[in-house]
This record gives structure tokens, sequence and C-alpha cells, in this order.
């Protein structure tokens, strides 16, 4: 099932780990938590696969005297998130990236440069050709002792791709047999993720 | 080396001293022409009469008073705002510059205009513009100036222009929703500039203004200028001018604004009006509104005080042309609007707020102008002097921030 690429914003900054995108109001419908995405410069440089672990919203003056009023007209509400330049950001934690039709996991050579474009991945094909190679897992637990949310980024990732590859039950089964090794010891990942899971992909409970 | 405090401490007592004595006197004179309001709220002929004797002997250039334009509403009552119309448009305007620096590395002067156009009543996002305008050695308008003496007062002027004439072109090209249409600008309608600037600019840019203001009442739509704590006195002026029969009355008196103690209008109708009231509609009395007239008697301007909030110093005057004063369903409709924009933000209109807001051009801005045109020079072999180059490669290293991983 081939889908039409959706930009969901531009890189903002960006390191070697991981990059922050910014995006505006109207982008921000595709995009959640825990969501695939890569950035995808217009030159020969490698495409980078990355993970949503945070979307940020800020604030500014305006918008601080505008929530203490009891309603908010509609048209002040449409001009704050259509017209006004409040950066939404999301940021990125790298899983891998792709050179000449090569797919590697593990952290991309170089960074994406500032506004290269970014693309929600949402194509079945794609996502199913990078998600089969589950070492990218290990990558997600390596942040576990950031102010990365793991277990939970774990459960939304899990729960989106199931979805994307029309709920791919083994699949989930695979990348629970996946993550049980790495987190035998660390029972504080494991356990929440695990009862996450089985709420976000009931299948799962069935046959697991 | 820091300023020396002690050395200024006797002026600060003597400071604090007269400013208690000056409102002791303020507080004296407030209760006077308080008085003079009550005892001359409805007496529309003897002011009618009393005025035109006092600009009989007074001097036209120095006298600015006011009378009212109806006489219907006693002038010591407020207004209470009616309902908005359900659905209208507003569009305003506000302008921000870059003035000219003959030290800088490039000589230039930038104009931008922010105009909002929001459709009240429609749940629809307002459409947004900025209009920024470069003008540099080589282009008419700075050609026709002695670069020498182009002033950031000349600028000012030229922005003026741009903000009255945008707003005539965004109402010519709005998007069609019903309700009354009204345009309203963040400073004074009476547009003039002050005196001293050389060339004719000055009275080509009020020619202009003049012309902007015919063509949006032409277009159908309504007018305001919108100003904020104003300090005109004008009817103070009218209230002591009604004295002309004392025997003590000095007519040179009524120019000088330490006859009202440092008083304005605003202070008198901040004892009147509760949030949201307004004053009657009042037809400026000056020289330059007869110009104004005389230009087109339909831009006369006319003006009323509006509280806009609770508390205090929330008093704005909001001008008009006669053309609107005349129609009190007009009047009605735009006191309702601005005192609708008001209350989104507390007791400002937000169409300003954010007019204000696409125009303004920071210093973050200009530096990266400056650095786009030294970038541009360069593409094309143009020395930069050191100074610039230097101050460019500052700009393009600041305000970077770093990903900080996780």
């Amino acid at each position: 099932m081939n889908e039409e690429p959706l930009e969901i914003g531009r890189v903002l900054r960006a390191s070697t780990i991981g990059f922050s995108v910014g995006c505006r109001v109207n982008q921000l419908s595709v995009p959640g938590f825990g969501g695939l995405v890569k950035a995808q410069p217009a030159d020969s440089r490698e495409e980078i696969y990355g993970l949503i672990y945070n979307i940020n919203i800020d604030d500014d003056q305006l918008i601080r005297r505008l929530v203490m009023i009891e309603s908010p007209r509609p048209e002040v509400i449409e001009d704050q998130r259509r017209n006004r330049l409040l950066p939404i950001e999301m940021s990125v934690l790298a899983i891998g990236y792709q050179r000449n039709e090569q797919l590697t996991f593990g952290l991309p050579p170089r960074p994406p440069l500032n506004l290269d474009p970014v693309i929600i991945c949402r194509d079945q094909d794609e996502v199913t050709r990078i998600t089969n190679h589950l070492g990218y897992l290990r990558l997600i637990l390596r942040a576990a002792d950031s102010n990365v949310p793991v277990d939970q980024l774990l459960v939304a990732h899990i729960r989106d791709v199931y979805l994307i590859r029309d709920r791919d039950v083994d699949w989930v089964r695979d990348v629970v047999r996946e993550l049980i090794e790495p987190l035998r010891s660390n029972y504080d990942i494991l356990i929440p993720t695990l009862e996450s899971l089985s709420d976000a992909v009931p299948d799962l409970e069935m046959k697991v | 080396m820091t300023l020396e405090f002690e050395q200024l401490n006797p002026a600060l007592d003597r400071m604090a001293e007269e400013l208690g004595q000056r409102q002791g006197w303020q507080e004296i004179r407030l209760e006077q022409l308080l008085q003079a309001l009550n005892e001359n709220a409805t007496a529309w002929a003897e002011i009618s009469e009393k005025i035109e004797r006092v600009i009989s002997i007074t001097d036209e250039k120095y006298y600015r008073a006011a009378v009212p334009l109806h006489h219907s509403r006693p002038l010591n009552q407020g207004i209470p705002p009616t309902d908005p119309p359900q659905t209208a448009t507003i569009v305003a305007c506000d302008g921000s510059q870059i003035v000219p620096d003959r030290h800088a590395p490039f000589l230039y002067y930038l104009i931008n205009v922010g105009i909002i156009a929001y459709y009240h009543g429609s749940r629809l996002p307002p459409d947004v513009q900025s209009l920024p305008t470069l003008k540099y050695p080589g282009t008419e308008e700075f050609e026709e100036d002695d670069q020498f003496s182009l002033s950031s007062a000349l600028v000012n002027l030229r922005r003026d222009r741009k903000e009255i004439e945008s707003l005539a072109l965004t109402l010519e090209s709005l998007r069609p929703h019903p309700g009354p249409r009204l345009a309203i600008l963040d400073q004074r309608l009476l547009y003039w500039p002050a005196s001293g600037l050389p060339g004719r600019e000055g009275p080509r840019v009020v020619e202009a203004w003049q012309q902007a203001m015919t063509r949006i009442r032409k277009l159908g739509a309504s007018l305001a200028g919108y100003i904020d704590r104003p300090g005109k006195r004008s009817v103070l002026t009218m209230l002591d001018s009604l004295k002309i029969d004392h025997p003590h009355f000095r007519p040179a008196e009524l120019y000088l604004s330490t006859h009202f103690a440092g008083l304005s209008d605003v202070d008198l109708y901040e004892l009147i009006l509760k949030s949201g009231e307004r004053s009657p509609v009042f037809v400026e009395i000056s020289q330059h509104n007869n110009a104004f007239r005389a230009s087109d008697k339909e831009n006369e301007v006319c003006f009323f005080y509006l509280r806009t909030g609770e508390g205090s110093r929330v008093l704005a005057r909001v001008d008009i042309p006669m053309w609107v004063a005349r129609d009190e369903s007009q009047v009605s409709d735009i006191h309702a609007l601005i005192y609708d924009q008001c209350q989104i933000l507390g007791s400002y209109p937000y169409v300003i707020t954010r007019a204000d807001e696409i125009a303004v051009v920071t210093r973050r801005d200009q530096e990266e102008l400056e650095n786009r045109i030294a970038l541009r020079l360069a593409d094309l072999g143009i020395g930069v002097s050191m100074t610039a180059k230097q101050q460019s490669k500052e700009l393009a290293r600041s305000s970077k921030t770093r990903h900080e991983g996780f």
C-alpha cells in the first residue's frame, strides 16, 4: 500500500543522536508520539530515520493572556493556530539511516541539516521493510538513561506499526521476544511496557 | 562609570515635593472642571455661541478645543455599548521601520506595514499580511532627499502614509463577509506632521492621508483612529472657554498646558465613564481640522473617549471622520466593536495588538536583513567594509542553539 509522502515539518536543529523538527499547526494532525519519521535531504546525503519521542508546544505572553479568558473567540483561536508563528517542536530519536537504497540501523554518520524536510512514514511497504529488522529497538533502549520516556515510546511505536502492518500480531510477538532479553534485568521498563502493550494490542494477550 | 545617585538626591527631593504639590492642584482643578461639565452638560446653544466667540479672539494656530457634535446626550454621562453586530470585518494596520544610519555600512531604510483583517463572528482565521518596502540610494524616494537630511522623522512620515494607504488597499480586496467594515489605525486620524521637516514631504503626506480617508469612505467602510491614553485637552479647553464673559478670562492661557495643571480630557472622563462606556462625540476645533474639512468636509475629525476595561489608565480616544460621526448607528457599531476587541485581551484591541506584532521589525530582523545585504554584495564581488563584514559574521554565528541530545 503506497502512500504519498507527507511532510510534517523541517529540521530545526540536529545532532548525531537525534533532531528537532519545527512544524505548523496544520501539519500536526498526522504525526504523533512514537511515529516513525525520516529526515529526507534533497541532495545525496543520507535519509535519517527516527521516532518522535516528544512534541513541545511553546507559548508566549499573548497566549498566556488569552488563556486567562473564559472563552476565547473562535476567530482568535484560529488566528493563533494558523497565522502566528509559534513553533511546534518535535524531538526525534535517530534509529537508522539509508543511503543508496542501503538501510543501516544505528546512529547516522552525520546529522541532517537545518531545514531538511521531515516526512512521516506511513507507507506500509516502507514501514514493513524498516521494522522487519528489530535491531533498531536496542537503540531505543539505549535512550533509557536520558529523558526519553522509553517504555511509553516503545508502546506507542509498536501500536502504531502494528496498525500500519495490518494488525500484524506476529510482528508484535517478535518485538516482545526481542525486548525481553535486553530488559530482563530492567523490570522498571519491561513490566510497564508489557502491561501497556497488552492493553494497546488486544490480540497479543490472546496469542502470547 | 555608573550614575552618581548621591548627586541627584536634592533634585529627587524637589521632584517629589513638586509632584505632590502638583497633584493637590490637579485635584482642585479637576473638581472645577467636573463642575463646569455638570453645569453645561446640555447647554448646547451656550457652548456653540461662546466657542464661536472664543475662536474669534484667539490665535487659530494655537487654539484647540472641541464642541459636541450631537445635542442629544448630556456631556457628563457615559453611553453604554450596544451589542456588536453579529458579523463584521475589522481591518487594522500598523507600521514599523528601520531608519537610515549614515554610520552603518549600508545606507538604506525599511518600512514594514502589518495588516490584519479580522472576520468578527465568522469563526474564520483572520487574513494577515506584512508589506515590507526597502529604499536605498538609487530608488526614487531616496534620491529625492538630500541623503544627509534623511531623518528618522521623514521615514516615520512615509511609514504613516503607507499605513493608511495599505489600509485602503486592503479594504478593496477583502474576502466577502456580511456586516459593516471597520478600518482601524493605531494613531490619530487628524494627521499632521511635526513642523521643521525639510522639503515638501509633510504637505505631500497630509494630502495623501486625506485622499486615503476619502478612498476608504468611498469604499463604504467606517474608519477610526485608536489612541491609547491620549493627552488631548480639547474638552477641558472647551469648558474653560465657557468663561469668556468672566472678567479674568485670558484667551492666551487656554493654549498652555500649565493652565490645566497637566490634566487632560481623560482625567475628566475617567471620573465619569464606566467600563465599556463612551463619551458623546465631539468635533475637534483646530487649524489642522479646518484644513481637513477644507480638503473634504467628510474628513473633518471627531472623537469620543472610551473606557476600555476595568481599572485605571484604561481610557482611549477614538477618532472618527465626520462621515462616520454623523451616523449614530455607525458610531454605535464602532463603539461596540472596539470595546468587544478590547475585551479579548482585557483593555486593548486585539486587532491592533496583532497588527503591531505583524509589523514590528526587531533588532534581530534588522541584523538578518543586513546580513543578507552583505551576502548579496559579496556575491557581486562588491567590497564590504571590514566593519560590515565582521558584523555580518558575528550575526551569522549568533543566536543558534544546539540540539542538546537526551
